[in-house]
């Protein structure tokens, strides 16, 4: 039971290509590959932790409130990680620090918290919030690997250019309008996938 | 109202205990914070005046002289090789696309740049943040600030600079905290 709590965010309730949440980011950073594994991880980090925080408080938050505290619970958190992030790791601030900010805003952390974790215990939550945030990675992945390829013909990591097509580079992939139309496309497979299974 | 009371002192309550634990991080973490920002700055420096070997801070009336034209500027050291002054290398900060922007802008002493780089920022990934690589910065070095630098959205001419793709304000942005550095010149040049 434990193990499906984990797995279901990463297809079947897939945050962004299932439920939708959390779209302003997918739109956003999805402009290289690297970017999407970044907001991805650090995603994974902050959703874990602030399910596990909001499932542990549920037993002090009244109901009518509960909004305003998950804000609140998440707002502090996220501000912490990124303070001890930039003290303790200067290299990975470099590298992710510019997400983290970011992530306060993501609906799909408070969605977590009012769908799972306020009605769920402090373990489920976690795996629950792990899932979800690597479902979300793997969307992030998909959209940004297509993006890149598309906009740039190559795929870069870290400054080293790993594979170049001889595409023609197609800029407006990475500019706003390609990140709807990806998004589009990738929704579209998945769905497509999905309905024939449903009909077999 | 009783009930009003009670959820507004349980929503205060998760307030006070947030605001302890933010001011308690911050305290523990600005120590090792503005040491890993001051040695950014300084790697910055070096970036952007290779040359030198030595960078030590003017005046403090200097720099106040300047604020007052530019508060725009927040840190000028000298850059000097063997007793000898190269140029200057300034921290100036200024408006972005995602707020605050510093740039470190190095400058010989008649205003020509040996170099740029981004300080702290928060350009969008993957569009503004682009700022921060070679294919932009590069392009700084031996632009006259004096005469000013432009910013164009095609083929860049003489002392212009080639704007970054789907990062037009980010890009004028790093130009505007460029040219400001021109104060520095008037005030200190030779």
């Amino acid at each position: 039971m434990r193990l499906s709590i984990l797995t279901r965010g990463l297809i079947k309730d897939n945050p962004t290509l299932v439920q939708l949440v959390g779209m302003c980011p997918v739109l956003a950073i999805t402009t290289t590959l690297e970017n999407g594994i970044g907001m991805g991880l650090a995603v994974v980090v902050v959703l874990a932790l602030s399910n596990l925080l909001v499932s542990l408080s549920r037993s002090f938050t009244p109901e009518r409130i509960r909004i305003p505290i998950f804000v609140v619970i998440i707002a502090t958190f996220v501000t912490i990680v990124g303070l001890v992030i930039e003290a303790y790791v200067p290299s990975l601030h470099k590298s992710l620090g510019i997400f983290i900010p970011l992530i306060v805003v993501n609906c799909l952390i408070l969605a977590r918290a009012e769908a799972f974790a306020f009605s769920h215990g402090p373990i489920d939550s976690l795996l629950d919030g792990i899932g979800m945030g690597l479902g979300f990675t793997i969307a992030l992945m998909i959209i940004s690997a297509i993006r890149e390829i598309l906009g740039t013909g190559a795929i870069a990591f870290g400054g080293t250019v790993l594979f170049q097509l001889p595409i023609p580079q197609t800029i407006s992939m990475i500019l706003p309008p390609g990140a709807f139309l990806v998004l589009a496309l990738v929704l579209a497979v998945k769905n497509a996938i999905s309905n024939r299974k449903e009909e077999a | 109202m009783k009930d009003i009371i009670r959820l507004g002192s349980i929503l205060l309550g998760f307030g006070i205990v947030s605001a302890l634990l933010l001011g308690l991080t911050y305290q523990v973490t600005l120590e090792p914070i503005t040491q890993s920002r001051a040695l950014a700055d300084q790697q910055n420096q070096q970036m952007v005046a290779p040359e030198a070997e030595q960078f030590i801070a003017v005046d403090e009336s200097i720099l106040e002289k300047i604020q007052a034209k530019n508060p725009g500027i927040i840190d000028i050291v000298q850059a000097e090789k063997a007793g000898q002054v190269l140029g200057y290398v300034v921290k100036s900060n200024t408006n972005g696309f995602g707020g605050p922007m510093e740039v470190m802008v190095g400058i010989d002493g008649s205003g020509t740049l040996t170099g740029i780089r981004l300080g702290n920022h928060a350009e969008t990934p993957g569009l503004g943040d682009n700022a921060n690589k070679p294919e932009f910065y590069d392009q700084f070095p031996g632009k006259d600030i004096v005469s000013g630098i432009g910013v164009n959205k095609g083929e860049p001419g003489n002392n212009e600079i080639q704007a970054i793709t789907g990062a037009t304000v980010t890009s004028r942005a790093v130009v505007d905290a460029v040219n400001a550095v021109k104060v520095v010149i008037e005030e200190v040049g030779q």
